[in-house]
């Protein structure tokens, strides 16, 4: 399995210091490349937690993590840059494109840890290219529309060739026939690429197109 | 895309926010830069004024009171092959006819051609005539005179002998000269010509020799050689001291050679009347047969029937004496037998004088049995016997003598005349030599002659036997590396670079906080972009490492800019020393020096201290989750926990505790320091409790009822950090501006207290010329015409003066070797008289003052020092040792064992008054007088002083003022810290503005909001005002009541005028300069349309 993830918890300490508060409670799932899984559930449920707790930028309070057969949750920091960096992609709700950057550069700032990046202005070019943005590639985010950059940011996520991509509302702060062209984008990259992608989403029509999804209520996922 | 590309991008986009913290480095930069730079151009100016007043002379030998034949300058030339030139060296006053007082502490010299081999002037500009002088360009100033001028110079009249001798007049102590101006010599040429290491230029006034010479009675002698340059192997002081081994003469040592041929004796004797102590064993040394002589003049010799012969030689040491005679008996000649009808066996009883203190004289008698009694054909009947006494020898009657003792006449007696007459000086009767030595011997010499036998011996080998075996170094010939000592204490000059950190330490410490928190706002608004480079793999290491290479550019940016407002920052300061800061400095000309190393280092220092306060600042950033990167405060606001605050709690509440302990203990001790300490502890507390309180406000989460104030304050805990960063800072400089103002004193309230730095002493008097006699007596009043100082109840402590370096504070060099005062230590102890700061522990605890009558060993005693010389003027401690070189060329180690409290004695460095004149035995009278005087008397006493003591150049100033000139220095570095410790705090003030325009910035949306809910505008802005208004207030009150206690001491002291309404302007200043900012602040920030914001939200 690519990806399993096994009686995952997370809590955090109230504002009393002492009590906790429970986010997510026994989350089980495994999946394999190809694959693309949707989570659903109302705002606060834990969504975004658990897409963190497997994208690395957070620990969980208790269970574990396996990617690709490395247990995350063993992994030391340092080494789980170097994790998010080489096999996993991210986008945002907002697609957080540096301001400074332009497209290209933007597309090519997860590469710049990597010291094998001979080929990656051409990957980029060619991802552009497939997302219809080859001649916006020096153009700065400020110059593009939101679902122009929303697709930058998918072209981000997928520069280093990662296993899994994580995408955290993607849709979110779209207007619905943007949201669509990009849900679709999403699902035919994890076809083309092979990878495992996990969308968290309010849209129960991104969701469909999904292998499988899952419901997050109070903690706990319902299959 | 490589980082540098990216760094490079981001700085660029970001030019706006970085523009701030550039120019926040800058100023720390520039504070550096400029703060060393015054420390070079201070060195720098050190050692030029060494390099100018001493022009070619590297090599200097005083000798003070003893005088070497002038010639033997050209002899030393010959020798070493290097310009050398001899000069009469003396303290004078001057004045003019217009003048009313004169200008005392002159330093006279009279020069030969051979002077201006040291200068880059031509020979004519130093040629002198007989009656002209040239004076320096600071005496002309002070006299306001110019060339062609006439002034009246009064010098010391000094002598061969010294004053303080036995049998010595001191009638007559100075010499008045009539000069016309020939030149006035400027800083370029000769002017400021100096032998003392000292910044600012004496007085000096140059005439020839020759007639400076004459004036004196001094003939072809001279008391300072200079030497240029030396080189070769061997060392150049050996070199010199060899050359004087080869070419000096007995003269030069004023030791005289005669032949007694019809005696067939040799004899030895002094100019200077009684052979010093360090000649008398090498010259008795001598493989030939000797005897010492001791001659000395009786008041009278008294038979038992009390019969007297008046004023009579006696000899002590006769070769001729009959062997079989005891100390207590006395050949007497033929004719006081007949005199006095005296038989052997009978007694005679010798009055005569011996010198107390201060030429005070003493009669004491001594009885003798008469032995025998010799023929006037005898040899003991020698005429030769007798010294040449000044005022006794060659006067062709009795009544013409005019010896240092007070002769009466009526008791001369015709037969007495007509012995002088034909026997001349020759004794009256014969004694032992240790008899004789008993009862006359004094520091100056137990011996008046030594005889040799000539079988063995000529006069000429005998001279030259006693030379060769003489240590130049024991007859005052110790030479002196002065440019090498000159630029070395130029080097380790008072640190004004230190100084001057230390004063801009708080603008630093503002500047850098600045920075730090002007680059954690600029990358704060880049979180979402720190938190997807994180989220695509970056590591926090490799974030920060890029924030930190913006932040090393920006650095470096303000660093360059930094290094060139450094120089100008270093010229207002120096403009400062030269005008409103011109105390601190004296009179001495700062000459602007940047040294490129000094430069880097600041540049340097200035970046390494900008980049850490970044470092500081954004360390934390990196580490954030990606829900507070990417705007989520809830998560940060969560990690706060309850034991976080009790901790907290606890440290402010230790801290208090222990705050409160020292000012007890503080209390009882009446120790400042650990007032300073709870002070400190208590500002410390303030911010932690401070601390605690934010983060408890953090977790209230308690239904309260909601009003403005509590909206307001609760806003304070949402940047705790920053909160804290701005009241802490005002704190800070609220606390220093208040505990250095407080410190500023005024001594005059306490000065009549003995335990106080006046000693309880009224004047500090001192002459050019030394008093000689004792002003406590009515013969030394009457002397000096101070009669009328009887009725007012004065009475005068004298001190002998050592002349040396100055070490006060007023000097800005490095000092080894400051003048050294003779103090009475049993009068100090009995009136209690000074505090001591510091002491050794084997000082004696209820009588440090005599401490000082206890030598370690020979060459080793103890000394006193007032703190600030011991601390800064010398750089040492208590139990460190000063060496000079003795009278007598011997190592004088002095341990310092107390250091006085802010005391009149800065400068010096006081040992016993036996001791010193055990040491320094040719030294006579005293320089320096302390006086006591009721407050009553205080103007009467200084009135009739001035008149009566004009002529000696007396300088006379309260103590209370001699103290406030050394204050001077301090309250003007406090005002210097005061006037950059303001520019700190409006950089604070500054910084506090940014805090509140940033904190209303980020809350745009929320106030949006409170004004789409129908907040009046006016309501807005009190809320924020309450906020920050709390943090100014906090701030304020918190460093003030630290620093209110930091200086209970000093405020609650008698003498203390604490300055509270400069204090409290400060304050207001801080509080009002804080408000305005904040309104404008506020006002500009709330500006304009708030609904973009809110659509945001």
């Amino acid at each position: 399995m690519l990806l399993e993830v096994d009686h995952v918890a997370k809590h955090y300490p109230a504002p009393d210091g002492e009590s906790q508060i429970s986010i997510l409670s026994d989350i089980s799932f495994k999946t394999d490349s190809g694959n693309s899984l949707a989570i659903i559930g109302p705002s606060g449920s834990g969504k975004s937690t658990l897409l963190n707790l497997i994208g690395t930028l957070d620990r969980p309070s208790s269970g574990k993590i396996s990617l690709n057969g490395t247990e995350l949750t063993k992994v030391k920091q340092g080494e789980l840059a170097a994790i998010r960096n080489q096999q996993i992609g991210f986008v945002f709700q907002q697609h957080h494109l540096l301001p400074q950057c332009t497209v290209l550069e933007n597309v090519l700032l997860p590469t710049l840890p990597n010291p094998h990046k001979e080929t990656a202005t051409s990957r980029a070019k060619k991802l552009l290219n497939r997302v219809g943005l080859e001649d916006r590639l020096h153009h700065r985010p400020g110059q593009l529309s939101g679902g122009e950059c929303q697709r930058v940011a998918v072209v981000r996520a997928l520069i280093n060739q990662p296993m899994l991509v994580l995408a955290d509302e993607p849709t979110g702060a779209l207007d619905a026939s943007t949201a669509e062209r990009l849900g679709e984008l999403l699902v035919d990259v994890n076809k083309e690429l092979g990878t495992v992608l996990i969308v968290v989403t309010h849209s129960s029509k991104l969701a469909e197109n999904m292998h499988r999804h899952y419901e997050l209520r109070n903690g706990y996922l319902m299959g | 895309m490589t980082y540098f590309q990216f760094i490079r991008k981001s700085m660029l986009f970001n030019w706006r926010s970085h523009l701030l913290v550039l120019l926040a480095a800058a100023v720390g930069t520039t504070i550096l830069v400029g703060s060393l730079i015054v420390g070079d151009s201070v060195r720098y100016s050190m050692q030029q004024i060494t390099l100018n007043r001493l022009g070619d002379v590297n090599y200097a030998i005083e000798t003070g009171d003893r005088y070497f034949q002038a010639g033997l300058a050209n002899a030393l030339a010959d020798t070493l092959h290097k310009p050398v030139t001899s000069m009469l060296h003396i303290r004078g006053l001057v004045k003019t006819n217009l003048s009313k007082s004169p200008v005392g502490d002159v330093q006279v010299y009279g020069i030969q051609s051979s002077f201006s081999k040291f200068w880059t002037v031509s020979d004519s500009a130093i040629k002198i005539g007989f009656d002209e002088a040239i004076i320096n360009n600071r005496l002309a100033t002070k006299l306001g005179v110019q060339v062609g001028d006439e002034i009246l110079v009064r010098v010391e009249k000094t002598g061969v002998i010294p004053t303080d001798a036995p049998l010595i007049q001191d009638t007559d102590r100075s010499v008045a000269l009539r000069l016309t101006i020939h030149a006035i010599a400027d800083a370029h040429g000769f002017g400021e010509f100096n032998l003392r290491t000292n910044q600012v230029p004496p007085y000096n006034l140059f005439v020839a020799h020759d007639l400076l010479a004459t004036k004196l009675d001094l003939s072809d002698r001279a008391n300072v050689l200079l030497f240029a340059e030396l080189h070769g192997e061997s060392d150049p002081l050996d070199q010199i001291q060899n050359a004087i081994k080869q070419q000096w003469t007995l003269a030069d040592v004023s030791l005289t050679i005669r032949h007694l041929e019809n005696k067939h004796e040799i004899e030895l004797s002094s100019d200077r009347i009684f052979i010093e102590p360090q000649v008398e064993p090498v010259a008795e040394a001598l493989p030939l047969a000797s005897h010492g002589l001791f001659t000395y003049l009786t008041n009278s010799l008294t038979n038992k029937h009390g019969q007297s012969t008046p004023y009579s030689f006696v000899c002590a040491g006769s070769s001729y004496l009959p062997a079989n005679m005891s100390d207590e008996e006395i050949s007497v000649s033929s004719w006081l037998a007949d005199d006095l009808k005296l038989k052997p066996g009978q007694q005679l009883t010798l009055a005569y004088y011996v010198l107390g203190p201060q030429k005070r004289l003493l009669e004491q008698q001594r009885t003798f049995r008469v032995h025998d009694i010799y023929t006037m054909n005898s040899n003991l009947a020698d005429s030769t016997l007798m010294p040449s006494f000044p005022g006794i020898a060659g006067s062709n009657s009795c009544r013409d003598w005019d010896p240092g003792i007070p002769i009466d006449l009526d008791k001369i007696r015709d037969k007495d005349e007509a012995y002088w007459n034909t026997y001349r000086g020759t004794p009256k009767a014969h004694i032992t030599l240790a008899a004789g030595q008993a009862m006359w011997g004094n520091r100056f010499g137990d011996l008046t002659a030594i005889r040799y036998s000539d079988d063995k011996t000529s006069p000429a080998t005998l001279g030259s036997d006693i030379l060769d075996r003489l240590n130049p170094a024991a007859m005052g010939f110790v030479p002196q590396p002065v440019k090498d000592n000159g630029l070395q204490a130029g080097v380790h000059a008072v640190d004004f670079g230190q100084l001057f950190l230390s004063l801009s330490f708080f603008i630093l410490v503002a500047a850098l906080i600045l920075t730090g928190m002007l680059f954690v706002f600029s990358i704060e608004t880049r979180a979402e972009e720190i938190g997807t480079l994180y989220a695509m793999g970056f590591s926090s290491k490799s974030i920060t490492r890029m924030l930190l290479g913006e932040g090393l550019l920006l650095a470096l940016s303000g660093g360059i800019i930094g290094a060139v407002l450094g120089v100008l920052y270093n010229e207002a300061l120096l403009l400062g020393l030269r005008t409103i800061w011109r105390e601190a400095v004296g009179d001495t000309v700062l000459l602007l020096h940047v040294v490129p190393m000094t430069l880097a280092i600041g540049f340097v220092s200035g970046l390494v201290a900008s980049m850490l306060a970044m470092w500081l600042a954004i360390r934390k950033l990196a580490r954030k989750t990606i829900s507070e990167l990417h705007g989520s405060e809830r998560a940060a606001l969560l990690t706060t926990s309850k034991r976080r605050v009790n901790i907290s709690y606890l440290i402010a509440g230790l801290t208090g505790v222990l705050a409160i302990a020292l000012l007890l203990i503080g209390g009882i001790g009446q120790n400042a320091g650990l007032f300073f300490g709870a002070g400190t502890l208590l500002l410390v507390a303030s911010q932690f409790a401070l601390y605690a309180w934010l983060l408890a406000r953090t977790l209230k989460t308690a239904d309260e009822t909601v009003t403005l104030n509590r909206v307001g304050m609760m806003a304070m805990t949402r940047r705790r950090g920053r909160s804290l960063a701005t009241a802490g800072l005002l704190a800070c400089g609220v606390f220093l501006v208040v505990a250095v103002g407080a410190n500023r004193q005024d001594i005059g309230r306490r000065a009549n207290v003995r335990s106080s730095g006046t000693g309880g002493f009224t004047f500090w008097a001192e002459t050019t010329i030394p008093i000689t006699r004792d002003l406590n007596t009515e013969d030394g009043r009457a002397k000096y015409g101070l009669e009328t100082l009887d009725s007012l109840h004065v009475s005068f402590m004298p001190l002998r003066l050592r002349e040396g370096d100055d070490a006060s504070c007023l000097n800005l060099n490095r000092i080894s070797q400051p003048k050294i005062l003779g103090v009475n230590p049993v009068v100090f102890d009995s009136l209690h008289a000074f505090t001591f700061a510091t002491r050794t522990e084997d000082i004696n605890a209820e009588h440090p003052w005599l401490t000082l009558k206890s030598p370690y060993a020979d060459d080793v005693i103890p000394g006193i020092a007032d703190q600030t010389v011991i601390q800064w003027g010398l750089g040492k401690v208590v139990g460190d040792t000063l060496h000079y070189t003795d009278e007598n060329g011997r190592t004088l180690n002095i341990r310092l064992v107390g250091g006085l409290a802010n005391s009149i004695f800065q400068g010096n460095v006081l040992i016993d008054q036996k001791l010193f004149e055990q040491y320094f035995p040719s030294i006579s009278g005293s320089n320096v007088l302390i006086v006591d005087t009721s407050l009553a008397n205080e103007s009467k006493v200084a009135d009739e002083l001035a008149f009566a003591l004009q002529d000696y150049g007396l300088n006379l100033q309260t103590t209370v003022e001699r103290l406030q000139a050394f204050h001077t220095i301090e309250n003007t570095y406090l005002s210097i810290f005061l006037m950059l410790g303001g520019f700190g705090l409006i950089i604070g003030v500054f910084g506090f503005g940014i805090v509140a325009a940033r904190n209303i910035w980020e809350r745009r949306s929320e106030l949006a909001l409170l004004k789409a809910t129908g907040f009046p505008s006016r309501t807005i802005f009190r809320l924020i005002l309450i906020e920050h208004r709390a943090l100014l207030i906090i701030g304020v009150i918190t460093g003030a009541i630290s620093a209110a206690i930091a200086v209970l001491p000093s405020v609650l002291a008698p003498g203390v005028k604490v300055p509270i309404i400069m204090i409290a302007l400060i304050l207001l200043e801080i509080v009002g300069i804080g408000l305005i900012v904040l309104v404008v602040v506020t006002h500009r920030t709330l500006k304009g349309d708030l609904v973009p914001a809110l659509r945001k939200e």
